[in-house]
């Protein structure tokens, strides 16, 4: 098997050639880690690259589907984990200098779900400081490279999960999602990123940014890739109690059963004020494609969305300052900058500020889930802006100056205030070349009809195929 | 409640403070500056009506 061979390939597509025994994990395996050590020194999007233990879960899976013994979809095949899923006997260190020599002693569940799957993990990915920020600009481990543009940021937390399977370094990942650490990235580097419905995917084992928020998701390039690995991680955990309890529903049932006569829902304020215009006409056509293949669009009204930013924002925050407590008193020298002053603001929220906005997230969720009695789907861009340049604090949107994270994740914290699924797929390219990304949010436990919408999509558009300029 | 786009380096420290968080005068002015806009964040918040809002945000899913 050839490098360029990679370039074609999604999950679905390599599963069908595995169990039809046209193409070996071993060899797969061995293109990826090839095609990683090629590029990783252009887009910095790992912190480990886990060469031997591939190669051995690789050979293990070939002698395992040679005597018959096939698993599913993933059985062979090559995946990565953002470096915040404890992984057994490999460095964790959710990008921190303070877990730079850190080797769990057991594994995630959804890691071991993903190896029971017989997923064959070649490497630990860069993210943005305990995936607290959108950069994946990180002082420890290097700064992770947008692989459309280089000196653009791929979007964070998730970044170097992003830059990855965007750059076919590996066909799916696990990312987490707090105010949108999977979604901010799939939109910057032109991949799909599925958040789940809070609680479908334990977070025992993958360090926390805040309890109230933080979701495990995949990250992949196609929302039929997103289903089949979301059907292997989901499902209840005894040591996350904030874990559903029931059988999850199969997200790849119905994955193709098209959208006719689905109500989305296309908001009329907040999600389309003051975005770049590149976005906005790429989402307006990305509505007109829904509404061709027969759902009806609606438009509504859904003022609550302009608090979500500040609910998420103080309650994330709170509760990653308390989690960094005794490492901000005892270690604040082995933070980054943009992180340190964030946790040590956040230190100052007072009990009455967090539970006012535990308040607000109760309203919130009130008023989308009226909505979603009215609409099946709610459709918007997943950011104001494509990636913006490394180094770039503040934004001009509209000719007002925010700052970087503001916008990144203006559209995206609602979904993790209200818990429901939401997802990011490339809907078109700006002139310069930069991804764009439209979102879809559903109603609670709705992740099937979540997928199912972008996998319609998908099936009318090439977005998702595109190759960035990496060969 | 301080006027919350002047935040001075003392009210910082005393912020930091009531944190337990170590003294560190060098970056006072630093967080100075970025303190307000926390505040602010809270002020939209409480400016949001909660009444009937009590129990549920204990299980945000329900």
């Amino acid at each position: 098997m050839q490098e360029r061979d990679l370039l074609s390939l999604t999950v679905a597509g390599a599963a069908r050639l595995i169990k039809a025994r046209k193409l070996s994990p071993v060899e797969l395996a061995k293109a990826t880690l090839a095609r990683i050590e090629r590029l990783q020194p252009r887009l910095g999007a790992f912190i480990t690259v886990t060469a031997e233990t591939a190669l051995r879960q690789a050979r293990k899976a070939e002698k395992e589907i040679v005597a018959g013994d096939y698993k599913g979809p993933l059985h062979g095949v090559p995946v990565t984990l953002k470096d915040l899923y404890a992984t057994k006997g490999i460095r964790t260190t959710a990008g921190s200098r303070i877990l730079e020599t850190h080797v769990p002693k057991a594994d995630a569940p959804a890691t071991a779900r993903l190896a029971q799957a017989g997923a064959v993990l070649v490497g630990k990915t860069n993210l943005h400081e305990w995936a607290c920020g959108v950069t994946t600009d990180n002082p420890s481990f290097g700064r992770c490279h947008n692989p459309w543009r280089h000196a653009y940021i791929p979007g964070g937390s998730s970044g170097g999960s992003a830059a990855a399977v965007a750059g076919r370094l590996g066909l799916a990942s696990l990312g987490s999602d707090t105010g949108g650490s999977i979604r901010i990235p799939a939109h910057m580097s032109g991949i799909f990123g599925h958040k789940p419905t809070y609680g479908l995917v334990p977070r025992t084992g993958v360090f926390p940014e805040s309890w109230s928020f933080d979701h495990a998701g995949p990250m992949t390039l196609t929302a039929e890739d997103a289903a089949i690995v979301l059907a292997a991680i989901a499902g209840p955990d005894p040591n996350d109690p904030s874990c559903l309890t029931g059988r999850p529903a199969n997200p790849l049932r119905g994955l193709k059963g098209g959208i006719k006569g689905l109500r989305i829902g296309l908001p009329k304020q907040f999600y389309f004020d003051d975005l770049h215009p590149e976005v906005d006409a790429a989402v307006r056509r990305a509505a007109g494609v829904f509404r061709g293949l027969g759902a009806r669009l609606v438009e509504i009204d859904i003022p609550e969305a302009a608090w979500g930013m500040d609910c998420c924002f103080v309650i994330a925050w709170a509760e990653a300052a308390h989690y960094h407590r005794d490492w901000l008193r005892t270690r604040p020298q082995d933070y980054g900058p943009d992180l340190r002053d964030l946790l040590e603001a956040s230190s100052t929220y007072l009990a009455s500020d967090y539970l006012q906005a535990q308040r607000v997230r109760t309203r919130i969720r009130r008023a989308y889930a009226r909505l979603f009695d009215k609409v099946d789907l709610l459709l918007s861009p997943t950011g104001p802006l494509p990636a913006t340049p490394h180094g770039a604090l503040d934004v001009e949107v509209q000719g007002r100056t925010v700052s970087v994270m503001e916008s990144c994740a203006r559209f995206t914290a609602i979904a993790d205030v209200t818990g429901e699924p939401a997802c990011s797929l490339p809907c078109g390219f700006t002139a310069d070349g930069l991804p764009i990304g439209l979102m879809l949010h559903g109603r609670v436990l709705e992740d099937a009809l979540v997928l199912r919408a972008a996998h319609a999509y998908e099936q009318a558009t090439d977005w998702h195929s595109r190759l960035p300029p990496l060969d | 409640m301080p006027d919350e786009a002047k935040m001075t380096e003392a009210e910082v420290a005393t912020l930091l403070a009531h944190a337990e968080l170590p003294p560190a005068a060098a970056r006072r002015a630093h967080l100075a500056a970025g303190l307000p806009g926390f505040r602010q964040r809270c002020a939209r918040l409480y400016a949001i009506d909660v009444a009937g809002v009590e129990f549920d945000f204990l299980r945000p899913l329900r």
